[in-house]
């Protein structure tokens, strides 16, 4: 995953409502470089199987989930 | 004759039994567990709001009810812990949060308003962190409360103050949530018996929310039959819920003797021995083979969808929690918990793409945990992959592996979040450093008593429960 730029970063979160200091953003960018790089096993998991419409808040109560 | 001293080492189940006969009052018992909380609360800071007036006022109430003949069960007379994000009406609900510092809710949340129908009451609203966002038990507004087995170390969270407090003596049972582990972490860290039930099957009416499709309501108690007497108060549909579940009425304290011959207990061979400190491991393996000789087969299964568990974890908690708190991040940032904000903030850079992608994941990670339990009754892990850090760990080796000590504590608990079936964690020895060591015994979901009954046949045949922290 490329790093984000502290500039560019800085533009992006701006963009999503956060305005905060430079130690702030620093120390945030680090844990969203972190984050995504994690989330990017989620892209290996086939979901094909699940329609996006089953998999919410239902629970299908005794017997298990879906 | 029973001293002060001695009620506070008693357990729900024996409480209730002297309560019932009248060997002691309930006024009685709330005195000893106010006395010494007023003593070590000092020490511990299990306690945001501590209320002993309200606490006495309820006792005095419950003693007049059962004189009058009006017994209403065993949580009746017995004083509660209450995490301080369940809304109680006239105390104030802080959440750990700065912002909330000044609530006062108008209305009880469900489960607070069943104990007090059961004839219970509170003593006192406990620490938490911050929207219940962490697992080491750090709060910046309120502080970290101080585990009763080493001051110095974590009680582990969110449910900080329960954890402390109830091993402090404190309380014999309280009120946690889980959403990663909030009630098995610091019930592991502390030496408790923590269960969190199938999502669904306790109410979060009037319980802050962190996130909607994971957040369970469950008791930290001392024993899987404390537990389990909690539980029976705790569970059923609420129409204030959207994700109530309408389950079928269990009595979760009549089968408690059921013991564990005939069950299949499996253990996954992947994903829990990679980070597991190796003191944790061989309490674990002790527990597994006492399981075995009273009469369980413990075999080994695989589930390899276990590596999915943490991504799941961050994707959907992240993006939920920030949906929640998004706004207060935006408008009221210095008045947050720096790391709490920087966790909410951080979920604002995940796609809409991948958080639905998590949650179909989900259903396949549910539907392979099913699978698994089609050859199992219970599935074992250790609780957490390490005895409590110290306060101010944030990375740390553990078996050679160097981690952040937020994985260290929700790697193994939040598998169950995360198939939304029961699991409760209970202690199974020590460190060499007298630091409690724990498992968690999860079952499928709606099999709730399954698992309770499992954790009090171990607890039948070994005291490590009965252990009290000398503080």
């Amino acid at each position: 995953m490329p790093e984000f730029d502290p500039e560019a970063f800085a533009s992006l979160a701006a963009a999503v409502g956060i305005n905060a200091d430079a130690e702030h953003l620093e120390r945030l960018r680090a844990e969203v470089q972190a984050t995504l790089a994690r989330l990017l096993e989620l892209d290996a998991i086939d979901v094909s199987d699940v329609p996006a419409e089953a998999a919410g808040l239902r629970h299908d109560g005794p017997g298990g989930a879906a | 004759m029973t001293t002060s001293s001695d009620l506070t080492a008693l357990t729900v189940a024996e409480l209730a039994d002297r309560i019932r006969t009248k060997q002691v009052s309930p006024v009685e018992v709330a005195r000893a567990f106010i006395a010494r909380a007023e003593k070590l609360e000092p020490k511990i800071g299990a306690f945001v709001t501590p209320t002993p007036e309200l606490a006495l006022e309820a006792a005095e109430i419950a003693e007049a009810e059962i004189a009058a003949g009006n017994y209403k069960g065993p949580m009746h007379g017995i004083p509660v812990g209450i995490k301080d994000i369940y809304a109680t009406a006239g105390t104030r609900t802080t959440s750990g949060s700065k912002v909330y510092a000044d609530h006062v809710p108008d209305r009880d949340s469900t489960a607070v308003a069943l104990l007090k129908q059961a004839g219970a009451y509170s003593i006192g609203k406990t620490g938490t962190v911050e929207f219940a966002f962490d697992p080491t038990g750090r709060n910046a507004h309120y502080g970290m409360p101080h585990n009763p087995w080493g001051l110095d170390r974590m009680p582990g969270g969110s449910s900080a103050g329960s954890g402390a407090g109830t091993a402090a003596g404190f309380f014999p049972v309280s009120l946690g949530t889980d959403t990663g582990g909030s009630i098995r972490i610091p019930s592991a860290l502390c030496g408790l018996t923590g269960m969190k039930p199938t999502f669904g099957l306790t109410s979060r009416f009037g319980v802050t929310p962190l996130s909607w499709s994971m957040d369970t309501v469950g008791p930290m108690a001392r024993s899987a039959e404390d537990a389990a007497i909690a539980l029976n108060v705790l569970a059923g549909y609420d129409a204030d819920d959207p994700a109530s579940v309408r389950a079928p009425q269990v009595d979760y304290t009549a089968d408690l003797n059921g013991g564990v011959r005939g069950l299949r207990i499996g253990v996954p061979k992947e994903y829990i021995g990679d980070i597991l400190d190796p003191e944790q491991d061989k309490a674990f393996r002790k527990a597994l083979s006492d399981l075995t000789e009273l009469g369980a087969s413990v075999v080994e299964i695989s589930i390899p969808e276990l590596a999915w568990v943490p991504a799941l974890a961050i994707a959907i908690t992240g993006v939920e929690a920030s949906t929640i708190y998004g706004e207060l991040a935006r408008t009221r940032r210095d008045e947050l918990d720096p790391s709490v904000l920087r966790r909410v903030e951080t979920a604002f850079f995940i796609s809409g793409e991948r958080y639905a992608r998590a949650l179909r994941a989900r259903v396949l990670f549910t539907r392979r945990m099913n699978a698994a339990f089609a050859s199992v009754d219970l599935i074992a892990t250790p609780a957490v992959a390490t005895p409590a850090p110290p306060q101010e760990t944030e990375r740390m080796t553990i078996g050679g592996v160097q981690t952040n000590v937020r994985e260290a504590l929700l790697r193994d608990t939040r598998i169950f979040n995360m198939s939304r079936m029961p699991a409760v964690a209970f202690p199974t020895g020590f460190s060499a450093g007298g630091l409690p060591l724990s498992m968690q015994l999860a079952a499928p979901a709606f099999q709730d008593a399954l698992a309770l009954r499992a954790a009090h046949a171990y607890q039948q045949a070994t005291t490590w429960h009965q252990a009290r922290a000398e503080i």
